[in-house]
């Protein structure tokens, strides 16, 4: 479960089932489901995320059981950009805007891995592996994302990625994203 | 004048791009003239300002594309435009190309910017360039060469098109491939150069061919002016004919070993010696030349692996793969060279400078022994040995090879008289009045006592201060007793020629690794910072002709590097260590500019080496500047703090950082290693956060509230369990870690750097559960492992070969091996079963000796031998039924009285000896219980508090005060540290394993600090220092625990707050709020669900007040006023569940909750799942009041 915040303002809800690829989207107001589901998330919905972009549009983004992340355009309900592989052992999942405009996923899995990836263009923006588990996570604003930790919280932040990004691009880094 | 005026020019690019020829260089140089719109190059007929009267860019690209039309396929093209302002001309001319475009490959490069240019600038440039700063280089990436001229010649321009990066120059003369001395190097390019066309070409083909690869020069010394030995030379020839196997040619340094090995192998080749005879450069010889040598290598600089693989490409068999352990790879080989017919005959030179020799002589043992082959092996006696070394006692080489048949040479003053004579002689031709003097030296040089190398280097000295010879003392005199001073004498001598010089050499003094590059100007910083001087790129290239026998020519991660020729050299030039320290600094500093602009491999392996040698202030030097620590090769810093930094108990923060973080950093992209390096700073609790540091571009870590962990490094490479560890003693002082895992095999580790020594042991078939180091009587330690399998092995640490065979004889798995030495001085290894028997075995002849101890069933989980007083030795066996016996292993017999009372089984023993003379036995109980008895009188004599859980294995580690803690590792993955003598724990629980520890050891190094390993069910080893350890922990104020739910909690204006809860029943479900910008708690912790936190949601309502909903797992709803962390109950609750879904009896634990406000004000909190949403998606919503009617939600127990 998870609000889907619109450009509008209004806020719709998202939700899916383990065991069910399916996921609606509802308007809360109404209690009506708007729209058919979002199918094609694998065997199930482990875990959804969404978040908004300041000038406009929203995606949300679901990982089925298999731990692979699609992103949805909630108000086209269409697939966007590249499945994201390799979050299996999902603990947390969170969608971020990072302060170059755009929209990150953020995933963490029990071995304390924790990958902020473009979905967009299925680019690995950032990786590290804590030395402990990871448990939950959270969108905090500003390019900034909290880390649950089994052994405390670390808050991140997104600010100085573009640059480096540039670094890793130029130096040929191998590619460990997880285009399909 | 008429063939180079306008017309000429004309006819000549005619001519060009009419009939190609394939890949061509188009090389102008005279004036040039450009303004900021055009550019012309100037014929000679041309007037003063060129104008558009000379040839333009576009004419240019039109002559370039007629000639692209004519060729067949996609040629290459190189234009260097060598002429005033041409880098504006080529930048013109690459856009009309790129106008024009087509399938060229072409590089076009301008000589000069705004100004004029230097003629000739640019051809000396690249001649220093190619001969020396990429000396060693058989292939040049064409970005390097351009990057190189970039940097000699500032304001050039070059172009590539359709060129990609990896494109490369080969040279057309390969380079001699090997590492030598220069002047040697000199010598054989002038021997090359008097050859004729057709012989020279003759033999570069074949050096490049393969068949005869680098044939004159992959033994780094020549045969040139080489003279006597005539006696060892028949040795070896006949050898060659008669015998078969390893025969090792062996001698002093310097005594002229690879010297006579290049005469024996230049005699090999026919043509090649009757080319050097018929220049009398060979002394002509009886014998019939030997045959052909199928492989010849220069150990240099070599691993085992790769001698391996580069023996198999020479032989043409297929090479073993790269990722199998050393034995396997070996077996292949092995395997293949005895298949092969004829059977091979291999010359492999300086075994001593091979990387780990003596691993790389167990490779060559094992080659040896193949039936049929010829092997001959140069090498020096012992691995301790170098010019102006006193003779180390100890052959290691020589016994690792364990040859039949040995050439030994020995000093022979008459050689080195006639090779004085020879090369004085032909050095000063027509001088015929020299013959006295010349034989005056000869005689002095002879009578010095020193071997051929000496000979060498006084005989270059005298040819540069040829007044010398004319002096009335003897010239040995005059030169020194050794080759240190002879290099004294030089540095004098270079110092007065070119101040520049004395800087050089000390650079590359104080040069790291394999020796300094001159590319991206690296020798010129490193003696540039070292001496606070300037010095110049001329200055290297004057210094290569003029210091040439004392430098030597080598290649390092794909580089050529330069470095002093022997270690005596480095050591004149750095016997104050005080200043040699403060130079590392020096360049430590300069490393830090230089890192950011060109991060030549040379600083990004090397620098933290230099911080080693500048010690503390070096480290502060470098950890000040964390982007330039990211460029760094993570497991150099980490192997460099490691050995320099633990046990002093500081280590700056961001080096720390990549210290406990090497194992991640190794396969992270530059982009993530920034992030990493913070996040281990912060979790090692060095890093304090600090708002004001978000300024900083790179600064990922906002801040962080984790438990601090002791900074401690973490090796992998196991896939199963660490369950034991044990500290191996070397000969030479080191100490090796081995560690036994359930991946069944056994792991060798460098304590002091933190790293992976060798491939894994393998053999045993099942878990390996005990490990331990077997002294023997000659100072030589083996390695034994007990396992499942039932067996117990031994294993030469140093080769990590088996040591025997393997000693079967528990019937059931091996669960602890001790060894002993008896009164007698007999060693004995000791081996505990599963079954509770205790064998006994030689390690010399791998056999069963004296009686076991059998009759008791319960499985042995401890041994350890114990030194009573008077000499007498006892084994303590700790068996899982609680109970710890002495037995005398002389005798068979058991102590009458035990140490009992260790419920759930003794799981671990160790012994510490706090004075001399009196022995405490330690015992583990399994209850998180420690025991120390005395083992004379099995009685207690301290029941110690233990660590807080089950503990399962213990250690003592002895620190420098004198004190003995106690270090039990715990089955929850922490390591208590306790003090012997007073029980209390020291320091902070070191916490960092992912799962139980199973094995901890103490390790002392040869430097005399103690640190302590660790391993266990998470497969790391992990290398801890315990005397930082021992330092006060710094709690962290309102530390969070366990967060399994996090929720950003939108304040007003901007601020963000963090909410955080734990779903743990037993904790109580405790809510904590943090400012997101700072991490500062707000306040106390709040008392959230009983059941536990199983869900938050923050939200700002449409009145700008902010609230905070959390769920109990069972569903309780409830709400929270951030701002004053109070609950909202009653009336002022806003939230409305709507369509009523937390219904009475539904059982499903929650699992998220969103809270979502309403435009109308209120805030609506839906169900916990979407089933319920789809059944009741048609109810109508609940009251729709905005005067803060709401629905409470159900409450739930």
């Amino acid at each position: 479960l998870t609000g889907v915040p619109l450009p509008d303002g209004r806020t719709l809800l998202a939700t899916g089932a383990v065991g069910d690829p399916a996921v609606w989207l509802w308007d809360p107001v109404t209690a009506a489901a708007v729209g058919g589901p979002l199918t094609g998330n694998g065997g199930g919905v482990w875990a959804l995320a969404a978040s908004s972009l300041p000038g406009g549009g929203s995606l949300l983004a679901v990982c089925d059981q298999s731990g692979v992340v699609r992103v949805w355009d909630p108000i086209d309900r269409t697939a966007v950009g590249h499945p994201l592989a390799g979050a299996r052992g999902l603990a947390a999942m969170a969608a971020v805007v990072s302060p170059d405009g755009r929209i990150l996923v953020v995933t963490g899995t029990d071995d304390g891995t924790v990958l902020v990836r473009d979905p967009l263009d299925g680019r690995c923006v950032l990786r590290i592996r804590f030395a402990s588990r990871c448990l939950s996570l959270c969108d905090l604003g500003g390019g900034r994302f909290a880390v649950g930790l089994s052994d405390g919280v670390i808050v991140l932040s997104l600010s100085g990625r573009t640059e480096i990004s540039t670094l890793e691009e130029g130096q040929g880094a191998r590619s460990r994203n997880s285009a399909p | 004048m008429r063939e180079r005026g306008r017309d000429a020019v004309r006819a000549r690019l005619g001519e060009w791009s009419g009939a190609p020829a394939g890949p061509t260089i188009l090389y102008w140089v005279g004036h040039g003239w450009s303004d900021d719109a055009s550019a012309a190059l100037a014929d000679a007929r041309s007037p003063t300002g060129v104008g558009e009267e000379g040839l333009t860019p576009a004419a240019l690209a039109r002559w370039i594309t007629t000639w692209e039309a004519c060729c067949p396929d996609e040629p290459w093209l190189v234009v260097v435009v060598d002429a005033c302002r041409s880098a504006r001309f080529v930048e013109l001319l690459a856009g009309e190309l790129d106008r024009l475009g087509g399938r060229r490959r072409i590089a076009l490069v301008g000589t000069s910017g705004r100004g004029a240019a230097t003629l000739g600038r640019f051809t000396d440039s690249l001649d220093a360039t190619l001969r020396h700063t990429f000396a060693a280089d058989a292939e040049i990436a064409a970005t390097r060469l351009c990057d190189e001229l970039d940097r000699t010649i500032p304001g050039g321009a070059r172009r590539f098109l359709n060129i990609h990066d990896d494109a490369v120059l080969r040279r057309a003369t390969p380079v001699p491939e090997y590492a030598g001395s220069l002047d040697l190097r000199a010598v054989l390019t002038a021997v090359l150069t008097t050859l004729s066309i057709d012989e020279r070409r003759h033999f570069v083909s074949k050096a490049q061919g393969g068949e005869l690869r680098a044939d004159q020069d992959s033994l780094g010394e020549v045969g040139w002016y080489f003279t006597g030995r005539e006696q060892e030379r028949q040795k070896i020839l006949d050898w060659l004919v008669e015998s078969s196997g390893m025969l090792v040619v062996t001698g002093r340094a310097g005594s002229g070993k690879s010297a006579l090995l290049g005469d024996v192998l230049v005699r090999s080749r026919s043509q090649l010696a009757r080319v050097l005879l018929d220049h009398g450069l060979l002394d002509p010889i009886d014998a019939a030349p030997p045959a052909a040598f199928d492989c010849t290598l220069q150990l240099t600089g070599l691993a085992a692996t790769e001698v391996i693989a580069r023996i198999s490409e020479d032989l043409g068999v297929a090479a073993p793969e790269q990722l199998q352990p050393l034995t396997a790879q070996l077996d292949h080989l092995t395997d293949r060279v005895r298949a092969r017919t004829p059977p091979p005959r291999l010359m492999v030179d300086a075994l001593d400078e091979a990387v780990d020799p003596l691993r790389v002589a167990a490779v060559l043992r094992r080659l040896g022994a193949v039936a049929g082959i010829r092997l001959i092996v140069g090498t020096r006696l012992s691995t301790r040995e170098g010019p102006d070394r006193s003779h180390p006692a100890d052959t290691d080489l020589l016994d690792a090879l364990a040859a039949s048949r040995q050439v030994v040479i020995e000093r022979d003053p008459d050689a080195i008289a006639r090779y004085v004579t020879r090369r004085l002689t032909a050095a000063l031709p027509g001088h015929a009045g020299n013959g006295p003097a010349v034989a005056r030296a000869a005689a002095s040089i002879r009578d010095a006592g020193q071997e051929i190398l000496y000979a060498r280097l006084a005989v270059y000295e005298l040819l540069a201060q040829p007044d010398l010879l004319a002096a009335a003392s003897p010239v040995a005199e005059l030169l020194g007793p050794d080759h240190r001073s002879i290099f004294a004498a030089a540095v004098a001598r270079l110092d007065s020629k070119n101040p520049a010089y004395r800087p050089l050499l000390v650079g590359l003094a104080l040069a790291q690794g394999r020796g300094a590059p001159i590319r991206d100007g690296v020798w010129t910083a490193v003696a540039a910072a070292a001496n606070g001087v300037t010095v110049t790129d001329d200055d290297v290239i004057a210094l290569l002709g003029d210091g040439a026998p004392y430098l030597a020519l080598d290649s390092d991660h794909g580089q050529t590097v330069y470095r002093l020729a022997h270690r005596t050299f480095a050591e004149h030039l750095t016997v104050d260590g005080e200043l040699t320290r403060s130079r590392h600094q020096a360049i430590t500093r300069r490393v830090v500019a230089e890192l950011e602009t060109r991060p030549n491999p040379y600083w990004v392996r090397y620098t933290s080496s230099d911080a080693a040698g500048g010690g503390l202030p070096a480290w502060k030097e470098l950890d000040a500047t964390p982007r330039a620590v990211d460029v760094l090769d993570p497991d150099a810093v980490a192997r460099d703090a490691m050995r320099s930094l633990f046990g002093l108990g500081v280590v700056p923060p961001h080096i720390a950082g990549v210290v406990s973080a090497a194992h991640e950093l190794r396969a992270a992209g530059p982009a993530d290693r920034i992030a990493i390096r913070q996040v281990t700073a912060y979790c090692a609790g060095i890093l304090r956060p600090d708002p004001g540091q978000d300024s900083d571009s790179a600064q990922i870590v906002n801040w962080a509230s984790v438990r601090k962990r002791q900074l401690h490094a973490i090796l992998t490479g196991h896939t199963g369990r660490v369950s034991a560890i044990a500290a191996i003693p070397l000969a030479g002082g080191g100490t090796l870690l081995a560690t036994g895992s359930d991946d069944t095999s056994v792991r060798l580790w460098d304590p002091a750097t933190g790293t992976a020594v060798g491939s894994p042991l393998t053999g045993h078939t099942a878990e390996v559960y005990a490990v331990t180091a077997v002294p023997l009587a000659d100072e030589q330690t083996l390695l034994a492992t007990g396992s499942r399998d039932g067996s117990v092995r031994l294993w030469d640490p140093v080769s990590g070969a088996p040591a025997g065979d393997p000693m079967t004889g528990h019937a059931h798995g091996v669960s602890a091996v001790a060894a002993l030495r008896l009164p007698d001085g007999r060693n004995l290894l000791a081996s505990g079963g599963e079954d509770g028997s205790v064998l006994l075995w030689d390690p010399q002849t791998c056999t069963a000796v004296g009686d076991p101890w059998t009759g008791q069933f319960s499985r042995v989980s401890a041994l350890v031998p114990v030194l009573l007083p008077r000499g007498r030795v006892r084994l303590a066996v700790g068996r899982a039924n609680g109970s710890v016996r002495l037995w005398d292993p002389a005798t068979g017999r058991s102590a009458r009285r035990s140490m009992t009372g260790h419920p759930g089984g003794v799981s671990a023993l160790t012994v510490m000896t706090p004075s001399a003379g009196r022995t405490v036995l330690v015992a583990a109980a399994s209850r998180g219980r420690v025991t120390l008895w005395n083992p004379i009188t099995c009685t207690v004599a301290r029941p110690l508090m233990g660590g807080h859980a089950w503990v399962t294995a213990l250690a003592a580690v002895p620190q420098p005060d004198g004190r003995i803690l106690l270090a039990a590792g715990n089955a929850d993955g922490s390591v208590d540290l306790l003090d012997s003598s007073t029980g209390a724990v020291v320091g902070s629980r070191l916490t960092g394993h992912a799962g139980g520890v199973e094995a901890v050891a103490a390790v002392p190094l040869s430097d005399g600090r103690t640190l302590l390993a660790t391993g266990g069910w998470d497969t790391s080893l992990r290398l801890w220092d315990p005397a930082t350890s021992a330092a006060a922990d710094r709690p962290v104020a309102g530390r969070i625990v366990s967060p399994t739910r996090v929720a950003a909690v939108p304040r007003p204006f901007g601020q963000t707050l963090l909410a955080a809860g734990n779903a743990d029943r037993r904790a109580r479900g405790p809510v904590w709020l943090l400012d997101a910008s700072t991490g500062l708690p707000q306040g106390e912790e709040m008392t959230g669900h009983a059941d536990g936190v199983a869900a938050m949601s923050g939200v700002l309502q449409a009145d700008e007040r902010s609230l905070l909903v959390t769920v109990g797992r069972a569903g309780a709803v409830k709400l929270w006023n951030p701002a004053t962390r109070a609950r909202i109950e009653g009336r002022r609750r806003r939230v409305v569940t709507a369509y009523h879904l937390w219904r009475r009896g539904d059982t499903r634990e929650v699992s998220a909750a969103t809270a979502v406000p309403l435009p109308d004000g209120r805030t609506i909190l839906p169900p916990r799942a979407a089933t319920d949403l789809c059944g009741c998606g048609t109810q109508s919503p609940g009251p729709r009041s905005a005067t803060s009617r709401t629905t409470a939600p159900e409450r739930r127990s």
